[in-house]
């Protein structure tokens, strides 16, 4: 809206002066132009009350807010003047102008305003529309409402010569005020001073001063009381704004009706003085409905009535373009624009109420109409819309309507929307075109650069002739140009489209600025990509200006940050790279260039004949470059032509082992590119592995046959350490020709651990205008990796990342084994294991070994370490190290550890975990490890249960009358108690898993209960060799055991605990011999109850007789009386009692003895039912067998032998 | 002799925001296309900003299932974007001319009689065609979504198929306002 003069452009709100506030008067006139002085002898009110109302009037100044009902609606808004205590109005009438001074007193001249065409000395004078001062008098000049400001004293002496000083003044002004003519209402405000007393004195005083000056004390005079808080004082401000609001809409609604009686009057009243230049013509009725119905709608707009205002806008509009009063104006005639700006003015205001009351598609409508009737009128009547004034002023109509949504400021706009729905007034389903929907400032400035670039296009075609400055040129020529071009709002030609060397319009600036307003709409947006576009706009023009440095400041980081490269507009990114060159070219940037180049060799992008595609070339000649640029390029950041990828062969490998890997370099360039020349290669890994490096060398197996596609090369590389980094380097040609795949395939060893990726590839380009770095990173792509074979045939290796290998750390080739390990190893028995350690390095290795044994309770364990001289210092070394030393073990020597486990009483299972440490001679800084874990299991070799039967003892009985004298009596206990016999038979099985010598077998007799004496005697006997136990089978041993009680008295129950000791060896020529012992559960001996013995012996003169005796003993003290009885059987005959009593006296035996004659042979034979009954206690005693005899169920059971035995 | 809207370019983008492909239909006075093709892959561009911004307030929204996206925007007084969205992320938009062709009697110069409007929705015809013909190039074995929208999120390769391309010629060309529109 810069064009046109702001007070025609601006909203209006009313115009509130304030006078005698505080010490500044803005704008001093002096008054002496005004010839309507308000002038006051009293100062301004300075207290600090004052400062603080003054505050507050300035701060609800409506001056800067937005266009729209919501920031009105509630609030009563003034334009706030503050002047000093004086103030001057606008002479209300014109002076007669000096020419046309009263010649007739009789016939004196009307006098008009001096704004109106009437009036000669106005500019508008005689027929011209309307100009802005008009509205700038009732904006700036002519205030709705005068407030003056004064103090009321507090002093009671001076109170009566201050308040008479006040009622004068306010009376000189209310003079001033209506001799102007002005309806300006006056508004007095009193400050009381702090100290004052609210008293009735001070409501006569206040009383007083009224009726003097007549004002109304409800609308017009206010007092502030004192010592007022701040809140206060806004109240106060506030409540004199709301209260005088109404009067002073009032005063503007009295210049409606003033206006609108004047135009419903119709005639126009004759002017001051008849014109005496120009046409001569008078200002028609129509054009005077015009002035008035816009002076309507100005007045409207003050009272914020947007809907009225709108209506006599559209009817001065249409009266303006009708056919009466713009049509009749003569287009060379200056009115002419005047008019055209007027209906512009009508429009813009229009459109300022159409979006303030929401209206947006009807605004969007009304813009377009404007513009179509305009371009009518000047297609019929002007100069044609196909000059550059006509693109001019379509660019100014497009800022005009972005500025003007600015000010309206849409909540709406305030969130993502771009642009407005219809509003509610359009039917739905109404056909509506896109641009209808009112969009957000920024493409309505992108509407004005199209237009203003339109502007420059026709500017510059304006002919050589008409762009001579004004002077040189004939006079013919100027009048011609006068018709031809449209120089409304806009320059004339010369200055639009200057010659050289003359100053002009700079049309990139225009356009610039205007991109510049839409850019930041568009930023606001977050419309990213359309904001890319107009920066390239921005900085082709410039370009066009030749602002190198200006254009390169916007593309560079357009080039960098563009979503077009990220997403594959390549057309878009070649125009910003060919931008960007052109700009860096002329800026003397060379990384920009070389960087473009680089990026255009991609073949994606267009190829131009013309162009050279060498990167050698691209600073060539080029005199703005002054240093030597030095170009980092990363993937990411360009649209390389050149791609790298990096394959292992085998996702794992071995420390020390040589590992293979290829490069693939996959140049994609325009077909026609120069081939380009890497001076290095630089691979860079995360991990383990250590960089590689390729060096170009000119000539080397270079592959010079061009019908070929892919090449692969074999990198022999070596390790140098550079600068404390090892990496390896190879040598190779490191060109790239457009289209290939180069492979280099190199062969690395391993040396550390662990995972190893490659990073990045470092492209170096070295040439003598700049030095090129280009870094790709290695990243998963959707293409499977692939690994070239030598014949060009691919495999494709499936793996996540072909780029990556797992490093292993390297194998321990130190062996540890055990020597003659045995199969089962026994409880009792001393473990020796014979621990080999091989040393199968390629060098010599000094090692500790830590063995531990683990399980319940396990054993100390000795390690036997044979030793040798040299040991002793070598052990010196590893002191740090764990673990019995081992010392220098040759390569591919052994030594033998022995570990000795001492003999476990118990079986049980236990770990040997090995650990074997070591370094080798050639790197003793690399620990190497080395374990093993073994497991022992000790098992019992023999398991026994056991029998324990009665025999009887052959001696005899003791008689209790019997005495013995006691020889030596003190020295040994001599036992004189019953003697008893038993066997023990014990059977064993060996659990062992393979034959075992049994050398002796033997019961140990622990202990004795029950004062007894015992001794024992082996009956099994076992022969000098042993006895060879195999495994899983079962052995018997006997044992007896003779027990005498010490005293005879003594009846008491004894028990006895021996264990069975095994001595075994294992079957082998030097094998010691262990003695295994086994628990055998207590036996219970001497019982104080009788009992039963049968023995069986056979006959030696009679064959097949079988004497057959029973002992009874009793060993109580009891006499005892048996019931024997003897059944016969079917097996055999016997002789013998078959029925008797026998009677046993206390600690005696009897035997009864059968001979029994079987009838069978070689059997067993029973049972035997013999039964002998304790006749005192009707109790059956069992009988115990004895040898030859076994028991079942029924009875005894004697063993026949068959007839040759006997 | 009026003016009435046209389609002035037809484009599909792909999942990566990349250009799957774009077909510039002739506007009436010159017959010739309104822009440069680079000013209409730009336009193109542009509108990714819109549906970027739409499709997350649609998601806190809840709108926006049918992926009809409507008026984008427009770029001036002739020319306005209209956008659709299928489910599986590519986008196709039609940029309309409001003055594409001339209808009535004589050639005209095209800025003659007041123009056509649109309604709300019918472009939903010409994004259902577009959606069933690129259906149809989905359902070639030999086309392969990934290459043209790898996952990596950069870039990709443009639809070569002609059948493809004679399709998208059709509907653009044989489109006129008002028809099924509803």
């Amino acid at each position: 809206m810069d064009g046109y003069a702001p007070a025609y452009v601006a909203h209006n709100i009313p115009l509130l002066v304030i006078s005698g506030l505080g010490s500044q008067s803005q704008d001093k006139p002096k008054a002496q132009e005004g010839p309507i002085l308000i002038a006051s002898e009293i100062p301004p009110v300075e207290s600090e009350d004052a400062q603080v109302l003054l505050k507050h009037f300035e701060d609800s100044d409506a001056g800067g807010l937005a266009w729209n009902a919501r920031e009105y609606s509630g609030r009563n808004k003034f334009r706030v003047k503050v002047v000093g205590r004086d103030y001057s109005l606008p002479a209300r009438h014109a002076q007669l102008p000096q020419s046309t001074l009263p010649t007739t007193p009789i016939s004196k001249p009307i006098l008009h305003s001096p704004l109106s065409p009437l009036s000669p000395g106005s500019p508008l004078f005689p027929d011209g529309l309307l100009n802005s001062q008009w509205i700038e008098k009732h904006q700036e000049l002519v205030p709705s409402a005068y407030i003056s400001f004064y103090t009321f004293t507090s002093d009671p002496k001076l109170s009566t010569l201050h308040d008479n000083q006040i009622k004068t003044d306010i009376n000189k002004t209310k003079n001033v005020l209506s001799q102007s003519g002005y309806k300006t209402r006056q508004i007095v405000v009193l400050l009381s001073e702090k100290s004052i007393v609210q008293s009735s004195e001070v409501e006569e005083r206040l009383a007083n001063i009224r009726k003097a000056t007549g004002l109304d004390s409800k609308t017009s005079l206010f007092f502030l009381p004192p010592q007022s808080s701040s809140v206060e004082l806004q109240a106060f401000v506030q409540t004199i704004i709301s209260t005088i609001y109404p009067v002073c809409i009032e005063y503007y609604r009295d210049l409606s009706k003033h206006s609108r009686r004047k135009r419903n009057r119709g005639i126009i009243p004759p002017p001051t003085a008849p014109p005496t230049s120009g046409t001569s013509q008078t200002l028609s009725s129509q054009g005077w409905n015009v002035r008035y119905d816009f002076k309507l709608g100005v007045f409207a707009e003050f009272r914020q009535e947007m809907d009225a205002a709108v209506r006599s806008y559209e009817s001065g509009y249409e009266v303006l373009l009708g056919t009466d009063v713009f049509e009749t104006i003569a287009s060379w005639n200056p009115r002419w624009n005047e008019a055209r700006l007027l209906a512009d003015v009508f429009a813009i205001r229009i459109l300022r109420c159409l979006l303030w009351n929401g209206n947006s598609t009807a605004a969007v409508r009304r813009w377009e109409s404007h513009r179509d009737r305009i371009r009518d009128f000047v297609d019929r009547r002007g100069r044609g819309s196909a000059t550059y004034g006509w693109e001019a002023w379509e660019a100014r109509w497009a800022t005009v309507m972005a500025e003007l949504i600015k000010k309206a400021s849409f909540i709406e706009f305030a969130g993502f929307p771009l642009y407005l729905q219809a509003e509610k007034t359009i039917p739905i389903g109404e056909r509506m075109q896109p641009w209808e929907y009112l969009h957000h400032p920024g493409y309505w400035y992108r509407l004005a650069t199209r237009h203003l670039m339109a502007r420059r296009l026709l500017a510059l075609s304006i002919p050589e002739e008409d762009r001579s400055p004004p002077g040189s040129s004939p006079a013919s020529a100027i009048s011609s140009k006068a018709y031809t071009y449209d120089t409304y709002l806009c320059p004339e030609p010369h200055e639009e489209s200057p010659l050289l060397g003359h100053n002009g319009v700079d049309h990139s600036a225009l356009i610039i600025d205007t991109l510049n307003k839409g850019i930041i709409e568009f930023q606001q947006k977050g419309q990213t990509r359309f904001l890319q576009e107009l920066q390239l706009l921005s900085a082709n023009e410039n370009m066009k200006r030749e602002a190198w440095d200006e254009a390169l400041k916007i593309l560079r980081p357009l080039w960098q940050k563009m979503s077009y490269r990220r997403e594959g507009w390549w057309n878009a990114v070649e125009e910003i790279n060919w931008a960007l060159r052109k700009a860096a070219v002329q800026a003397g940037d060379g990384t920009s260039i070389v960087a473009v180049d680089w990026e255009m060799m991609n073949k994606n992008f267009t190829h131009h004949p013309n162009w050279h595609y060498d990167l050698t070339k691209s600073l060539q000649g080029l005199e703005t470059i002054k240093t030597k640029p030095t170009v980092v390029l990363h993937e990411k950041e360009v649209n390389s032509f050149l791609s790298a990828t990096y394959t292992f062969e085998y996702p794992e490998g071995k420390v020390g082992e040589l590992c293979s890997s290829q490069l693939a370099v996959k140049s994609s360039a325009m077909p026609a590119a120069a081939p380009v020349t890497m001076a290095e290669i630089r691979l860079n890994f995360e991990g383990s592995i250590k960089p590689l490096i390729l060096r170009h060398i000119p000539d080397a197996d270079e592959p010079n046959d061009s019908s070929g596609k892919i090449y692969l090369s074999k990198v022999i590389s070596s390790e140098i350490s550079d600068e404390g980094r090892a990496s390896y380097v190879g040598e190779t040609s490191l060109i790239f020709r457009p289209g290939e795949t180069r492979v280099f395939e190199f062969s690395t060893p391993l040396r550390e651990a662990g995972d190893g990726t490659a990073v990045s590839a470092t492209f170096l380009m070295d040439t003598d205008l700049f030095d090129l770095e280009y870094v790709h990173t290695f990243e998963p792509t959707i293409a499977p990796d692939v690994w070239w074979g030598t014949k060009f045939v691919k495999k494709r290796l499936v793996r996540l990342n072909a780029a990556t290998i797992t490093v292993l750390p390297k194998p321990p080739k130190l062996e540890l084994r055990f020597l003659g390990l045995r199969d089962q190893y026994y409880t009792n028995e001393k473990i020796v294991l014979q621990l080999e350690v091989l040393n199968e390095e390629d060098a010599d290795a000094i090692a500790h070994l830590e063995v531990h044994l683990l399980g319940d309770g396990v054993p100390a364990i000795n390690l036997k370490v044979p030793t040798t001289t040299e040991d002793a210092e070598e052990s010196q070394n590893g002191e740090d190290s764990i673990g019995t030393p081992l010392g220098r073990i040759a390569s591919a020597a052994s030594t033998i550890v022995e570990l000795s486990i001492p003999s476990v009483d118990l079986p049980a299972v236990y770990d040997v975990s090995m650990k074997a440490t070591y370094s080798l001679v050639s790197d003793l800084e690399t620990p190497i490890y080395r374990s093993m874990a073994m497991q022992l299991d000790v098992a019992s070799p023999f398991e026994a249960n056991y029998d324990f039967s009665p025999r009887i003892h052959p001696d005899p009985w003791p008689s209790l009358f019997t005495h013995v004298e006691g020889e030596d009596v003190g020295t040994e206990v001599q036992a004189h108690g019953l003697a008893q016999k038993w066997c023990l038979t014990a059977r064993y099985a060996s659990f062992a898993v393979d034959d075992l010598i049994v050398e002796d077998v033997d019961v140990q007799i622990l202990g004795m209960n029950g004062g007894i004496q015992c001794h024992t005697k082996q009956l099994t006997k076992i022969t000098e060799d042993g006895l060879r136990v195999a495994p899983k089978s079962l052995e018997e041993a006997q044992f007896e055991v003779f027990t005498q009680k010490i005293s005879l008295d003594d009846r008491g129950t004894a028990t006895l605990d021996v264990s069975l000791a095994i001595k075994w060896r294992r079957d082998g020529e030097v094998s010691a011999v262990n003695t295994t012992i086994l628990g055998v559960p207590r036996l219970l001996v001497a019982s104080t109850e009788p009992r039963v013995l049968a023995a069986v012996s056979y006959s030696t003169k009679i064959a097949s007789m079988i004497h057959f005796d029973v002992t009874i003993e009793n060993p109580s003290n009891h006499f005892l009386t048996f019931g024997i009885t003897m059944e016969p059987s079917e097996k055999f005959a016997f002789s013998g009692v078959k029925q008797s009593t026998l009677q046993l006296v206390p600690l005696s035996r009897k035997t009864m003895t059968f001979r029994l004659l079987p009838s069978v042979r070689g059997e067993w034979i029973g049972p035997i039912s013999c039964v002998i009954r304790d006749r005192y206690f009707q109790k059956v005693l069992k009988i115990a067998p004895t040898e030859g005899m076994k028991l079942d169920k029924e009875g005894i059971l004697i063993w026949v032998p068959p007839e040759e035995d006997i | 002799m009026t003016a009435i809207p046209s389609i002035a370019c037809l484009g599909v983008i792909g999942k990566n925001n990349n250009p799957l492909h774009i077909t510039l239909f002739p506007s009436a006075p010159l017959n010739a296309p309104l822009r440069t093709p680079l000013q209409f892959s730009l336009l193109l561009a542009s509108t990714l900003d819109i549906f970027e911004s739409r499709s997350k307030s649609n998601a806190s929204s809840g709108g926006g299932l049918s992926g009809d996206f409507g008026l984008l925007h427009a770029i001036d007084e002739r020319l306005a974007a209209y956008g659709f969205e299928t489910n599986t992320g590519v986008r196709f938009v039609a940029v309309v001319d409001m003055r594409g062709r001339i209808v009535g009697e004589g050639g005209g110069t095209g800025k003659g009689g007041p123009s056509v409007g649109l309604r709300e929705g019918e472009m939903k015809l010409v994004f259902r065609a577009m959606q069933a013909a690129y259906v149809r190039l989905l359902q070639n074995p030999f086309y392969e979504p990934d290459e043209h929208s790898p996952p990596t999120g950069r870039g990709g390769k443009k639809i070569t198929s002609r059948r493809f391309a004679e399709d998208m010629k059709r509907i653009g060309e044989s489109w006129v306002p008002g028809v099924g529109s509803s």
